[in-house]
């Protein structure tokens, strides 16, 4: 492999260009919250970055970068507790797109997400947007895969609820 | 038909645009600054011995080369072999200690006697088994040369020691961090407590903080030995247990069986302590800072607290800067006298009276200090320096060094010889651990 001589901070914002959009909308999803979000994410790349000795094989970058903003907002969790209380409240309000119902949908598993615990909640992200096997998602949650199976199971369930509540399906 | 799963899937989707990045897309500046940071403490590379070469001439030569094992820890000596070469009094020597990889600091020191220094610090060796390439580091001075003395494992993951201090040949400490399993995304960041007893060193537990579930985010940073029943540890509880989502102050105690958490204050929006000095076990002197805003934009300013043999307490600092908070993060403090205790930081040395604090001037940039008495005051960090009770004097150094090396550390021994260890520059963010000696005695 050709080393990569360009400086460093060509190739931290090539990383960073790569990565970005799609490190931040996970980092939402996982956490509820856009800032925490850029935080997370900021947060992410700096301790991939300063010390993955190898920035000149981007494709190894990539999944590091993912699971440490997975891992770090699993951290993240046990703060939310006040912050879903916040959302919850947010959520009570009608917004006037409300009435088209792909948006409905939307905001009801917005809803539903912040109401499922952070564990289900991770599950489902990873699972259905992140596209992990449940194998991955139990190395990264730290449990048997027969429980991100339930996880799933659970967090489906609840969403399902919330999405029958909401838009009367 | 679509399945629930895909409307869960296409409302993920949908929910996750909330989000899109605003063009263009770059690296913020702090970010930037913090990767670099890192990196040129971790990043592996090419060694320029042409620097140590002429710095440590044939010696630093072979301390390049030095394969020679760790000294097992029942092999190291102390008293009484005599050393090899008398100390001249007033005179300097330098030596290049064993460095076997490419990035090798010590960063704690502790003088015993003449013939027994340990000096401590992080090896970077890249090994696979470690991603961050982070071990402790362990070095011995027996009166005639230092050599890598073996620590006890950490486990699979990164780990480092920072500081160092003792009370005799068997009573020494060493406090650092270590990440617990092997992930080369988190940060070293549980604390690492080691003893020697004169026969070997070994992990001591440290203790989790009250109410905390995990020591994950906590590090050791500062130590200081007053006795073999009292010694007190300084740090940071980054934890997601510590009660807000920003540092607090950590302070442990060891009373001769165990650590145990003892209260400490914090103000502003976080706060962490760096280092520590004692005078007596009912005066000991911590140093770090707090920090208003934290994360990407935040602003720090110099934490001095004191242990009065009851509680820890916050003594402000901003009578050096015009009654306004001083900025920056206090790196060392050294307690000549109950009245007379010094820190620094960056190019700030401010000395407290009793009373109030007096800004001195500062030789260079101080990362550490270390004091026989009022008028014989050592500072090292980008140099070398020396207070004579009126003035600061830059020890010369010939050759000078090279550039991006630095002292972390400087002590005296008990005869009054001054060590100072570091690492030495010798490729942008390499550095190779030396130490300097001056003997004891006028020049």
């Amino acid at each position: 492999v050709e080393r990569d001589r360009r400086p460093l901070s060509g190739r931290l914002d090539e990383l960073y260009r790569r990565h970005y959009g799609d490190m931040l909308r996970l980092a939402y999803l996982l956490s509820g919250s856009r800032a925490t979000a850029e935080d997370l994410v900021q947060e992410a790349f700096v301790r991939v970055a300063g010390r993955f000795v190898e920035l000149r094989n981007p494709d190894a970058f990539g999944p590091y970068l993912k699971r440490t903003v997975i891992n770090l907002s699993r951290k993240q969790f046990r703060h939310r507790r006040v912050e879903r209380a916040y959302v919850e409240r947010q959520a009570r309000q009608p917004s006037p797109e409300a009435r088209d119902p792909d948006v409905a949908v939307q905001e009801a598993i917005r809803e539903g997400l912040s109401r499922l615990t952070p564990r289900q909640r991770a599950a489902i992200v990873l699972r259905f947007y992140g596209d992990l096997s449940e194998r991955d998602i139990a190395e990264t949650l730290g449990c048997r895969p027969g429980t991100v199976k339930s996880l799933v199971a659970r967090g489906l369930e609840a969403l399902r609820t919330e999405i029958g509540s909401e838009v009367g399906a | 038909v679509s399945t629930f799963s895909d409307v869960v899937r296409e409302a993920l989707r949908g929910l996750a645009e909330d989000v899109e990045p605003a063009d263009p897309i770059r690296v913020p500046p702090l970010t930037a600054r913090r990767v670099r940071r890192r990196r040129a403490r971790v990043v592996a590379g090419l060694v320029a011995a042409v620097v140590l070469l002429g710095y440590g001439g044939i010696a630093g030569a072979r301390a390049l080369v030095d394969s020679r094992p760790p000294v097992p820890a029942d092999r190291v000596t102390t008293p009484p072999s005599p050393p090899a070469v008398a100390c001249q009094p007033g005179v300097l020597s330098r030596s290049l200690l064993p460095g076997p990889d490419d990035e090798d600091i010590l960063t704690g020191l502790a003088p015993i006697s003449d013939q027994d220094v340990w000096a401590v610090g992080t090896r970077f060796n890249g090994q696979s088994s470690h991603p961050g390439g982070q071990l402790t580091l362990i070095e011995h001075w027996d009166g005639r040369s230092w050599r890598i003395v073996e620590g006890p494992s950490t486990g699979p993951g990164n780990s480092r020691l920072v500081a160092a201090s003792g009370t005799s040949s068997d009573d020494v400490w060493a406090v650092g961090g270590f990440e617990p399993t092997v992930d080369p995304t988190t940060g070293p960041e549980a604390p690492l407590i080691e003893h020697w007893d004169g026969g070997r060193w070994s992990i001591v537990p440290a203790p989790l903080p009250p109410g905390h579930q995990s020591h994950s985010g906590v590090g050791l940073t500062g130590v200081v030995a007053l006795a073999p029943d009292d010694a007190w540890a300084v740090g940071f509880d980054d934890t997601l247990d510590n009660g807000s989502t920003t540092p607090r102050t950590l302070v442990e105690h060891w009373n001769g069986r165990s650590w145990t958490v003892v209260p400490s204050p914090n103000v502003d929006d976080g706060s962490l302590l760096q280092g520590i000095a004692a005078v007596s076990a009912t005066d000991v002197w911590a140093v770090g800072a707090s920090y208003v805003g934290y994360g990407e934009v935040s602003r720090s300013r110099a934490l001095v607290e004191h242990w009065d043999g009851i509680a820890w307490t916050i003594v402000p600092v901003q009578s050096a800067h015009g009654g306004q908070p001083f900025p920056g993060v206090v790196e060392t403090v050294t307690a000549i006298g109950p009245n007379d205790v010094w820190v620094a930081w960056a190019r700030s040395i401010v000395r407290w009276n009793g009373t109030t604090w007096t800004d001195l001037t500062a030789p260079g940039r101080v990362l550490a200090l270390t004091a026989l008495g009022p008028r014989d005051v050592w500072g090292a960090g980008d140099v070398l320096a020396h207070w004579d009770g009126r003035e600061w004097t830059t020890v010369p150094l010939d050759p000078g060094l090279p550039k991006g090396s630095t002292f972390n550390a400087v002590g005296v021994t008990p005869a009054g010889d001054v060590w100072a260890v570091g690492g030495l520059g010798y490729a942008a963010g390499h550095q190779h651990p030396f130490a300097l000696r001056r003997c004891a005695g006028p020049s």
